[in-house]
């Protein structure tokens, strides 16, 4: 599970934000601010240009103050007559063809989509998801863009505006009508993928009893037998059955099945684990060099993704984890007394080593209050696999003492230090804060879908919103163009914000362009001149503005949750609350926005 | 007015229109069962160029194509910037099912196919760790060339591509003990018909080699760039590393005698082969031999012709020497400073009489056999230019060396060498029985002295010395535990492989023993034995004969 940046919990996120960065809402005024002030300036210059100072100035403060007064008197009951005038609307657009040509891409997909990989599950779930968001945010994006104009042009917006109902209500009633409708498409589409993706996972196999070999102890008594089942869905799976033929099968391509005989008959029953909502409680991921002195990252292998640092082997280089919040509680879901750990280790090797023979390494629990330290355990790496590691309550420290895990491992304020280390000379582990973590219980994997889902659903209503909230100014298709331009760049929003900042190759866009069409390099520097500096001044200048834009874009990368669902992992509550809260900063700031947009037009004032 | 001349001209417009249909019509009819269509039908058929004939087709390749309403290139290349961000990131499930996508929008594009399977097979795998998972994906990229050439039918690029990665990358990795081993147990790769013997990846890879060379050969499909030597080597080779591998693997006696043979029978049939060379004339590297013989005639021919012109032209361009050259050419190569040396080989090369100084020479001094004497210049260049060519080509494959090995390793002696070694490495290993590998290791090392000795054609520093040092070099493991070392005389004096230690130990592993070696005399040491033991080879050789 790659995990870029790290999940704030919800109010440090909404109030303080990260290190050396401002909380969400504190931002979300700002920005709020900042738009107020631009579009009082902009309203301004146009009204005293148009009826003069005393005339204009007037006017501002008057649709100022009237908005204040209507936006704060904002009917439920005319906002929700609106909304279902919205879903009638969008009903008869006939939004339901969505549904059909989802239900065809399902029904095709298996063309694309072989499940002879490892992770099947994982491209599935990645699929479905995937089509689904692309999907919902083309139909948010016809029906928000087009909606108003299409009223204007066939004269029925006259119809509602004779009526006693507010800008901000034909606004937000919009908003909430597609919204309600793209919910129900949601619900119908969610149900068929689930459907979808279970019944393209399910798959029974078969046992030859007679294939079977006997397992025996020393005195040639029967303890059990080994095998294999028959290849079905591309695989197949080891067996280590007991005396009665019972037993659960070796894991293949991310799931087992439960095997159970009866007499000699043999059943091999469903598949169990492709479809996990592991609950990872992460820490903070700081290294050791080789000589033991602290470092922020390890070391580069030379890898151009730089989302893992290495430790060298054999040396005092190692990847040392914090955890807080540890108490005896956590291993209350298991039988026994513990840690239980998921790890993911990525191996790096200078040398072949022993080919076929994993590279060791060893994992230490220490007490970063008192510093004692538990004995190395070792442990042989699965490169590339959630290796499920369980730590004894009771172990040894580096003299052999017995200690106990909670008692004298864990600090008072509750934070235990996990260090790892590899053990081989000239061999790397490579690692990422979110490659390892306490197990906490599973989640539900349907709730986790449905978290999913509230991801896609958190994005289509901000496309829906900014759809609405652009066409009460200009026509559809202008409208639709400009909500496409939010959404690739809200996809690339990572992009668009290190061009905006200035990056350290290839220059701002001007620059850049003329460097794709001379053939230049991004690296040399343009050959100083006035010309150099009229391209820099004006990439400047964009600069600037990109960096306001960036401000409103909408991440929808970072809203995305498709990769916790897909690898299997509990999408955290924080982050679905935290983009609930970012849709409801949208739907309120758009509503607003759009209410004065509507006020521009001569129909609603 | 108007409203006429517009009539007027839409009635032109119709009659240009039904006038050109006619050729359309003649040109693209299309064939049907009973007709053989119009010309492009013809042609399409003639240079099996429809799409039937390039391969498979398959409805959602097709589907996806027509569905992406001529966006397909851009498609494409946003798939391709995907795939590489897939790999970049290390999500390998999404990367492959990228390429599939990619495979439905361009599945006649050969290089896709090469260079994406070539990702899987040779660098995803060794991105990851556990031999297992690293097979899986060698075997996920070799099963998607497969699907490449079932698109793609008789493509000989890709059905040699995938001999050569079924070959090569599970024979010659790292990891080839181990991924031979899963190769063999894999029954989801093998189809259930094909026998466990067959089940080796050399002899796979062989039957796929076949096939390419089939391609060519009935099918008539371009080799493009690819120089046909190595191509059509491809058979033999696989062949020749089969039985090389299954030695190794310890099967001796009647089996790997007969692999051999078969190596040997192929090597042969390959040496026969019309090889289309880049001069554009065809070879067979069995003919060096006749041309040179050929060429001696020849040459005999154009002496007889012109008699003592060779020694004639010779002495005159002796008389243009310098009296500088001509005493740098009277020291010999220790007396010569760097500047005679010089003007040696200046001289050296002006005094070599060609047989085209020859020719021109009989033209200019016997007019009445200027005509016989050219015809006789043009054959000994041809001839020249072929064993050159052969030559060329023989050294690109290392024929020579092959040829020799083939029949080596049929011999009784070379089979009990490598059986011999086998077992000592077993009782090293296995056993830990030092004194057993070390009389095995040396009984060996005798068998392969003797085999050396009768086979001068196999040189020292050949991949059989390399492989044969690879025993030494266990060899001294054995012995160092035994407290002893291959520089140690009572050692030195029975090891009879001197001579092939010294020019493969690269690394530099004995060469205090070589050293050592050398300081003692050869002949004080195995130098003799292995005299004494190729005298006796060459004794029941001369016998056999």
């Amino acid at each position: 599970m790659v995990l870029e940046h790290e999940i704030l919990p919800y109010f440090q996120w909404l109030l303080y934000g990260a290190d050396e960065s401002l909380g969400a809402l504190p931002r979300f005024f700002l920005i709020v601010l900042a738009v107020a002030l631009l579009g009082l300036l902009l309203g301004a210059i146009v009204n005293v240009a148009r009826h003069g100072l005393l005339r204009g100035g007037d006017r501002i403060y008057g649709i100022v103050a009237t908005g204040f007064r209507e936006l704060f008197s904002i009917s439920p009951r005319r906002t929700w007559a609106l909304t279902s005038l919205a879903m009638k609307e969008a009903w008869r657009r006939r939004v339901v063809v969505s549904l059909v040509l989802y239900l065809v891409i399902l029904l095709f997909a298996s063309w694309f989509l072989r499940t002879d990989n490892q992770e099947p599950a994982k491209l599935l779930l990645s699929f479905v998801l995937m089509a689904t968001t692309y999907l919902v945010l083309g139909i948010a994006l016809l029906l928000g863009a087009f909606s108003l104009p299409g009223d204007f042009k066939s004269k029925t917006i006259y119809t509602v505006v004779t009526k006693p109902v507010r800008a901000g209500e034909i606004i937000l009633g919009r908003i909430l009508g597609f919204s309600l409708v793209g919910t129900v498409l949601l619900v119908v589409m969610g149900g068929c993928s689930y459907i979808f993706v279970i019944r393209s996972l399910d798959h029974r196999h078969t046992i030859d009893a007679s294939s079977l070999v006997r397992v025996t102890d020393r005195e040639g008594t029967l303890i059990g037998y080994d095998g294999r089942t028959s290849t079905d869905a591309y695989h197949h799976h080891l067996l280590e059955l007991d005396t009665e033929h019972n037993g659960d099968s070796a894991v293949t391509s991310g799931h087992y099945h439960r095997i159970e005989g009866h007499g000699e008959q043999v059943r091999v029953l469903e598949p169990t684990g492709y479809l996990r909502a592991r609950v990872p409680k992460w820490g903070k991921l700081r290294f050791k060099d080789r000589k033991g002195v602290d470092k922020a990252v390890g070391i580069s292998v030379g890898s151009e993704w730089t989302y893992r640092s290495f430790i060298d082997g054999g040396t005092l280089a190692a990847a040392i984890w914090t955890f807080s919040g540890i108490d005896e509680s956590i291993d209350d879901y298991l039988d026994k007394e513990g840690l239980p750990l998921g790890l993911i280790t990525r191996v790096f090797r200078t040398h072949k080593g022993v080919i076929g023979r994993p590279i060791s390494g060893a994992i230490q629990l220490r007490n970063p209050q008192t510093g004692l330290k538990s004995d190395a355990i070792t442990f042989l790496a699965k490169d590339a696999q959630v290796d499920d590691q369980f730590i004894d309550r009771e172990l040894p420290d580096s003299e052999g003492n017995t200690i106990d895990l909670y008692n004298d491992l864990v600090s008072d304020d509750g934070e235990l230090e996990i260090w790892i280390q590899c053990l081989e000379q000239g061999q790397y582990y490579g690692y990422a804060q979110a490659d390892c973590y306490i197990r906490l219980p599973d989640g539900s994997p349907l709730w986790n879908y449905v978290k999913a889902y509230i991801s896609i659903w958190v994005q289509m209503v901000i496309v829906t919103s900014i759809g609405v909230t652009a066409s009460a100014l200009v026509s559809g298709p202008v409208a639709m163009l400009f909500t496409v331009s939010f959404i690739v760049l809200g996809f690339f929003r990572e992009f668009f914000v290190w061009i905006a900042n200035g990056p350290s190759w290839g220059g701002g866009p001007v620059e850049s362009l003329v460097r794709l069409v001379t053939q230049k390099n991004v690296i040399s520097k343009l050959d100083p001149g006035p010309g150099t500096t009229l391209i820099q001044g004006i990439d400047d200048v964009l600069q600037f503005f990109m960096q306001g834009l960036a401000q409103l874009l909408p991440d929808f990368s970072a809203l995305s949750t498709i990769g916790f669902a897909a690898h299997g992992y509990d999408i955290p509550g924080d982050l679905i609350a935290q983009d609930l809260t970012i849709c409801l900063g949208y739907i309120v700031g758009l509503s607003v926005l759009g209410y004065f947009l509507l006020r521009t037009r001569e129909i609603a004032r | 007015m108007n409203q006429r001349g517009s009539f007027y001209r839409k009635i032109a417009y119709l009659i240009v229109i039904a006038v050109l249909l006619l050729p359309i019509s003649r040109l693209g009819a299309p064939s049907t069962l009973r007709d053989e269509g119009g010309t492009l039908a013809q042609l399409r058929e003639e240079y099996d160029l429809g799409q039937a004939d390039l391969g498979e087709i398959d409805p959602a390749s097709e589907t996806i194509r027509f569905a992406t309403l001529g966006m397909r290139g851009i498609a494409v290349s946003l798939l391709w910037n995907k795939a590489n961000q897939y790999k970049k990131t290390e999500d390998w499930t999404n990367f492959r099912a990228t390429l599939r996508q990619l495979a439905k929008l361009q599945p006649y594009f050969i290089s896709f196919w090469r260079y994406q399977a070539w990702n899987l097979t040779y660098n995803v795998s060794v991105e990851l760790d556990d031999v297992q998972d690293r097979y899986h994906y060698v075997k996920k990229g070799i099963e998607f060339l497969k699907e490449g050439t079932r698109y793609n039918r008789d493509n000989p690029i890709l059905l040699a591509e995938l001999g050569w990665f079924i070959g090569n990358k599970i024979g010659r990795a790292d990891e080839h003990v181990q991924y031979r081993r899963l190769f063999k147990a894999d029954n989801e790769f093998h189809p259930a018909d094909r026998p466990p013997e067959q089940r080796d990846n050399w002899l796979v890879s062989k039957k796929w080699y076949q096939q390419a060379i089939a391609s060519v050969d009935d099918k008539k499909r371009s080799l493009g760039n690819k120089n046909p030597t190595t191509f059509y080597a491809t058979v033999p080779m696989a062949q020749i590393n089969y039985s090389d591998a299954i030695e190794s693997e310890g099967t001796f006696g009647e089996k790997a005698r007969s692999a051999w043979e078969l190596a040997a029978r192929l090597w042969g049939r390959y040496a026969h082969r019309d090889l289309r060379s880049t001069q554009g004339f065809y070879i067979r590297l069995a003919d060096q031999e006749k041309w040179e013989q050929d060429l001696k005639t020849l040459e005999q021919q154009l002496q007889k012709m012109g008699p003592g012109i060779q020694e004639t032209l010779s002495q005159e361009r002796r008389k243009e020497l310098s009296p500088e050259q001509l005493a740098a050419l009277a020291k010999t190569l220790e007396e010569q400073t760097d500047e005679e040396l010089e003007l040696a080989e200046k001289a050296e090369a002006s005094l070599r009489v060609s047989d085209r100084d020859i020719v021109e020479r009989i033209v200019r001094d016997f007019p009445e056999k200027a005509a016989a004497a050219r015809k006789l210049g043009t054959r000994i260049a041809e001839a020249d230019s072929r064993i050159r060519m052969i030559g060329n080509n023989r050294q690109v494959v290392n024929y020579e060396y092959w040829k020799a090995r083939c029949e080596i390793e049929q011999e009784h002696s070379a089979l009990k060498a490598h059986e011999l070694a086998f077992a000592a490495h077993r009782a090293f290993q296995n056993d830990a029985d030092l004194i057993q590998a070390r009389q095995l290791f040396e009984e060996s090392f005798d068998l392969w002295a003797k085999v050396l000795a009768a086979h001068p054609e196999l040189p020292d520093d050949s991949p059989t010395g390399s492989s044969i040092m690879d025993t030494v070099s266990e060899y001294a493991l054995v012995l160092e535990q035994l407290d002893l070392s291959l520089a140690d005389p009572q050692v030195a004096e029975k090891f009879p492989l001197w001579n092939l230690v010294e020019a493969n130990d690269m690394e530099r592993k004995f060469a205090d023993a070589i050293e050592a070696h050398q300081k003692r005399g050869p002949e004080a040491e195995g130098r003799g034995q292995e005299d004494e033991g190729s005298e006796q080879d060459r004794g029941q050789h001369s016998k056999q004969e």
